[in-house]
């Protein structure tokens, strides 16, 4: 390897750190601040003997340690995810994707249609499942659920790049959370939807980038998705 | 001249918990100025444009405003308003957990007339909630 490709391989990994610090520095603080306010306020309303509220306050308290556990599962997720770059090996990618369509579409609710020529190539098998399955989960659990829902997945082959794009006609996402779509936790619903808390584009993006690929997304509100991917052939 | 007895706060957070710190640092330090509640810009905006004239005039608003929320965040929230004809005036303090210098100087850049750490640990709310009090009884409230 060049020393620049180094030294892009370290810039990329030392803004990966610095977010992932910024993240549990920032982030897990929230849910923290939250319990020690509770606490504060059981003390004053015991004092005050407003039992109802302390009642209250004591299901949010368990609320916000849930809340608290689950951002440390992702968080965890998220730092394992480094483990899955290992050896290259020979990869069917038509199967692959088969594959992933099996094990995330349960029920077969969506349609996932596979257009175009799959090439086989040499890459990171266990990165590669996680990022396609990552996506195709994340495009069944945003789209609008419809049924009969056409997924569409489109393959090509350059002389170095293999191409694939996953078209949807979900509800789309807005310009201002595709801002943030990359960022650890920053595209989180709410406390009650927790499961969405952001964390499957980080990873993809995190694994692309360390196999040397590229991942784009475009959206339009209530016209859909297109992520696109430029993966080596090597 | 407006009486200024009347004025409203409105609090723009997501999280319940800090809107609820707001509303109980009032009741403890005995301020019983009205308390309107927004969990983001979307809302806040609602809520500002269903007024009218006659309303400002008579309840001047204080927005105290979080920047990291969902929908629209404190920043977007903070251009908007101050691309308003009729809303641009409004006094604006930031509350927020982030102690970025950019989100500083992007507040700022806005005209805010504070920007508020919150959750220093071992400091309550109701030292803010107190200076904001003292704030606005000795300014002179922007003329609608």
């Amino acid at each position: 390897m060049a020393e620049q490709d180094y030294k892009r391989k370290f810039e990329n990994l030392k803004k990966e750190y610095d977010e992932f610090l910024h993240t549990v520095s920032h982030d897990l603080k929230g849910p923290i601040r939250g319990i020690k306010n509770l606490v504060e306020w059981i003390e004053d309303d015991l004092e005050q003997e407003n039992i109802e509220d302390v009642k209250r306050n004591l299901t949010r308290i368990n609320g916000k340690s849930n809340l608290l556990a689950v951002y440390l599962d992702k968080l965890l997720v998220f730092s394992r995810s480094n483990s899955l770059i290992k050896n290259k090996t020979t990869i069917n990618t038509k199967e692959l994707l088969t594959d992933c369509i099996d094990s995330t579409n349960l029920g077969k609710k969506y349609q996932f249609s596979l257009e175009g020529e799959y090439p086989t190539i040499n890459q990171h098998s266990e990165a590669l499942e996680n990022i396609f399955c990552r996506i195709i989960e994340n495009i069944i659990l945003h789209s609008n659920h419809k049924t009969n829902e056409k997924v569409k997945i489109i393959s090509s082959t350059t002389e170095e790049y293999w191409h694939l794009e996953f078209k949807d006609k979900g509800k789309g996402i807005s310009q201002n959370d595709l801002n943030k779509i990359y960022k650890i936790f920053q595209f989180q619903i709410n406390e009650a939807n927790q499961e969405l808390l952001n964390i499957g584009i980080p990873i993809t993006k995190s694994l692309v980038n360390k196999i040397e690929g590229q991942m784009e997304i475009t959206s339009e509100i209530n016209q859909g998705t297109i992520v696109i991917f430029e993966i080596p052939l090597h | 001249m407006p009486n200024k007895r009347s004025i409203h706060f409105l609090v723009i957070d997501d999280d319940d918990i800090d809107r609820e710190a707001v509303k109980r640092a009032f009741k403890k330090e005995k301020i019983s100025n009205p308390i309107i509640e927004a969990e983001n810009g979307v809302e806040a905006f609602n809520f500002l444009n269903s007024k009218d004239k006659d309303y400002f005039e008579h309840n001047p608003v204080i927005i105290l405003l979080d920047l990291n929320m969902p929908k629209m965040n404190g920043i977007e929230f903070l251009t908007k308003l101050r691309e308003d004809p009729n809303l641009k005036r409004i006094i604006v303090f930031v509350m927020s957990t982030s102690d970025d210098d950019e989100d500083k100087l992007k507040a700022y850049n806005l005209n805010i007339a504070g920007y508020i750490l919150k959750g220093r640990v071992n400091e309550g709310i109701s030292k803010s909630i107190l200076m904001i009090d003292a704030f606005w009884k000795i300014i002179e409230m922007p003329p609608y």
